[in-house]
């Protein structure tokens, strides 16, 4: 189990700000989104797949960055501040 | 200093501070950006910008100590609003302070740069009350290989 911060769309897209995910517990932030790709959440999969950006412990990671238990993790479309 | 904050900011006073608490600086740079009142599709009257609270102050801070380390800068100030915005609304606020313009320019340009891209903010464009989340634009990511 794995709990997932939302935030943007894809907030929106989910209609909740957090998830508990029960496909995942650890692995990389790429084994993550290939489970929350064939996962059931809502319309979307291509977005998680695709441009959706991973943040572990608050800071943005690629593919091959480790999810351990009781990381922070969060998922959200690309940032559009300033 | 960070601030991530709903209330607005008045741009004199914040200059006053940065002018008052100077020591040896002679210069003081600062942007500020505003909610446009068009985008491509039209007319704009509000705006609502949402952030991921504590990853945001994070990254700011990392951004804020990147610029520290390749510029000679004084003082250094960050505000970014968050909540319901009207169009013409102040968004952000960036000043950097130095001995000489040239590091103040250039830090205060590469803290926008890459607050853009790095920062966990999300905008969405509201009109006649519907909402536009508002798209990342890759010539936002293109200027950071300028640093």
């Amino acid at each position: 189990m794995t709990k997932i911060l939302l935030f943007g769309k894809l907030r929106e897209d989910v209609g909740q700000s957090s998830i508990e995910f029960a496909g995942f517990s650890q692995g990389t932030v790429g084994e993550l989104r290939s489970a929350l790709v064939t996962s059931d959440i809502g319309d979307t999969e291509t977005f998680i797949a695709g441009q959706a950006l991973v943040a572990v412990n608050q800071t943005i990671v690629d593919d091959t960055h480790p999810v351990l238990p009781g990381d922070e993790v969060a998922i959200f479309p690309p940032v559009t501040g300033g | 200093m960070i601030s991530v904050q709903q209330e607005d900011f008045d741009v004199g006073l914040e200059y006053q501070k940065l002018r008052l608490n100077s020591q040896n600086e002679g210069a003081i740079v600062f942007f500020s950006g505003l909610v446009r009142d068009m985008n491509a599709d039209g007319k704009v009257q509000s705006m609502l910008i949402e952030h991921y609270p504590g990853m945001t102050e994070k990254v700011l801070t990392n951004i804020a100590n990147e610029a520290k380390g390749r510029w000679d800068l004084q003082q250094l100030q960050i505000i970014h609003r968050v909540g319901r915005l009207q169009a013409a609304d102040q968004i952000v606020f960036v000043a950097t302070t130095s001995k000489h313009r040239e590091d103040a320019f250039k830090a205060c340009q590469f803290i926008m740069d890459f607050l853009k891209t790095q920062a966990p903010f999300w905008k969405k464009e509201i009109s006649d009350e519907v909402g536009q989340w508002v798209e990342a634009k890759s010539s936002d990511q293109q200027k950071l290989a300028d640093w």
